[in-house]
């Protein structure tokens, strides 16, 4: 048999469960971006906490309870595999008596493991996240802090309106490069049964013996799907950029 | 009672220490300019005074009130004291009048309506009311700082700190901002200037402190101090003269 004709077969057979798989890749990789980015803010403020000697006792041992627990919560999740920490989620979730099998059965793709497959891809974003969020924030100029805190602005509001903003603009190239690396990395989710593009794939080779094809497609796919990511964020990178909306390093420019 | 009362300041960073002993008043209306070498104090003495150091000891009255004490709420103080940066500190997320109306907003809890009026007279009183929908990044050095002085004037400060605020600037630029400087000295709002510009310094201020490593060397009226100045202060006027 030949490669061509195996590649025409499958598509014609199995299109529908590719279709299925690439909608579940695509909601995965959506999904636990830009949920994990907003979890990965609050971790990256949590890293920034540093107790000051002039703090009440208690306001020290806040700070220093969440900075040690977003601290570690990045590190053990940056530090293990996804498909590890996938088969922890289920298995823990049935010590303790939940089995996303029975959560939302007899459904095709978003079933009970396309909900585990989401807040493990979210959870393990969010790790990297905080990281990208904090190397943005550290990259906001002082200054734009003390011009706002100068005229009165709170520390809070100071964050929310004048360095997050800036920082989450300078991490966009960062956080789209998360946005792809979760493209193709959730194909790992599929050891917990989550129904994306390579679970399609698996399934329509162990069904019809044509592997080489199968997997030749959803290659394809993948290639596809990461190429036009990087034609949207260039594309989002130049409105940007065109508008002038932000310099961020103008202030220090300026005075040098 | 004087409108600002330092007394004593002291401030050391990693145990070397800046502020050594600073007192000084202030009246309302007044214009006081800080001279010194480069590593005096002058810019840390401005940063205490706007809460944004915290000193190791000593005491500022503001309006009789004693801002570091654990119960002055600082945002408050800063809000009534505001401070124009050398590096203009412009937030580039925001356009010129947005930049005017945030604080107006969110600490004066002014309407959106009264924000832009004001921030738009303001704006008008140092000439950028056609730069209202700019972006920071698209102005000039000296335009930049006359939007954060605007910024500040939007607030109805008691007090306006001017640390350096020409020394990122080129001489066109420069007499820009001196000009809306003077303009404020003769409308009578309280101001507190750090300078390498001493010409100018001495035409706008009506008293003048001379700061040597961290102490006051010399403080008084203007005319009396350039008339009769210290040896140090005598010294530090021929370099700059001679540069």
């Amino acid at each position: 048999m030949n490669l061509g004709e195996d590649i025409a077969r499958m598509l014609s057979t199995y299109w529908q469960q590719f279709l299925l798989g690439l909608a579940g890749t695509l909601l995965l990789s959506v999904v636990g971006t830009g949920i994990g980015l907003f979890l990965g803010i609050f971790i990256a403020l949590g890293k920034r906490l540093r107790p000051k000697k002039e703090d009440p006792w208690y306001l020290k041992i806040g700070k220093g309870f969440l900075l040690g627990l977003s601290s570690t919560y990045s590190a053990v999740v940056r530090g293990t595999p996804m498909m590890v920490q996938a088969l922890l989620f289920k298995y823990g979730c049935m010590m303790l008596g939940v089995n996303w099998n029975n959560i939302l059965p007899g459904i095709d793709v978003f079933n009970g493991w396309m909900v585990a497959g989401l807040i493990v891809i979210t959870l393990n974003t969010a790790a990297y996240m905080g990281e990208v969020v904090l190397a943005g924030l550290n990259g906001v100029d002082v200054g734009q802090t003390e011009g706002a805190r100068s005229l009165g602005l709170s520390a809070n509001q100071t964050l929310w309106s004048v360095v997050l903003p800036q920082a989450l603009r300078n991490a966009i190239p960062t956080i789209g490069n998360e946005w792809i690396v979760n493209i193709k990395d959730s194909s790992v989710l599929n050891v917990i049964g989550v129904a994306e593009l390579y679970f399609a794939a698996y399934n329509a080779a162990n069904d019809s013996y044509a592997f080489m094809a199968s997997y030749l497609i959803i290659a394809v796919i993948y290639l596809l799907l990461t190429l036009l990511s990087n034609l949207f964020l260039k594309v989002l990178g130049i409105k940007l950029e065109g508008k002038h909306v932000f310099r961020f390093f103008h202030g220090r420019r300026a005075a040098a | 009672m004087s409108i600002l009362e330092v007394r004593n300041l002291r401030k050391s960073f990693d145990g070397a220490p800046v502020l050594k002993d600073v007192s000084f008043s202030l009246e309302k209306g007044e214009c006081l300019a800080i001279l010194g070498n480069s590593g005096s104090g002058k810019s840390t003495c401005l940063r205490c005074i706007n809460l944004l150091e915290r000193p190791d000891g000593g005491s500022i009255l503001f309006q009789g009130e004693d801002i570091l004490s654990r119960k002055t709420d600082e945002n408050r103080v800063r809000s009534r004291i505001n401070m124009v940066f050398q590096s203009f500190n412009l937030f580039a997320n925001m356009n010129v009048l947005q930049n005017c109306m945030i604080a107006q907003r969110k600490v004066l809890h002014r309407g959106k309506e009264e924000a832009k009026k004001i921030a738009m007279e303001n704006l008008a009183k140092v000439g950028l009311s056609d730069k209202a929908d700019a972006f920071p990044s698209t102005l000039s050095g000296g335009q930049k700082q006359r939007v954060a002085i605007a910024r500040s004037l939007c607030m109805n400060p008691e007090i306006l700190l001017f640390d350096e605020p020409t020394s990122a600037l080129d001489p066109m630029m420069v007499a820009e901002v001196c000009n809306v400087m003077a303009k404020l000295r003769d409308e009578g709002v309280t101001m507190v200037l750090v300078t390498h510009q001493i010409e100018f310094a001495r035409k706008i201020s009506s008293k003048t402190l001379f700061l040597y490593s961290g102490v006051v060397d010399q403080f008084g009226d203007t005319g009396e101090v350039f008339a009769k100045p210290s040896p140090k202060f005598a010294e530090f006027l021929a370099v700059e003269k001679s540069m």
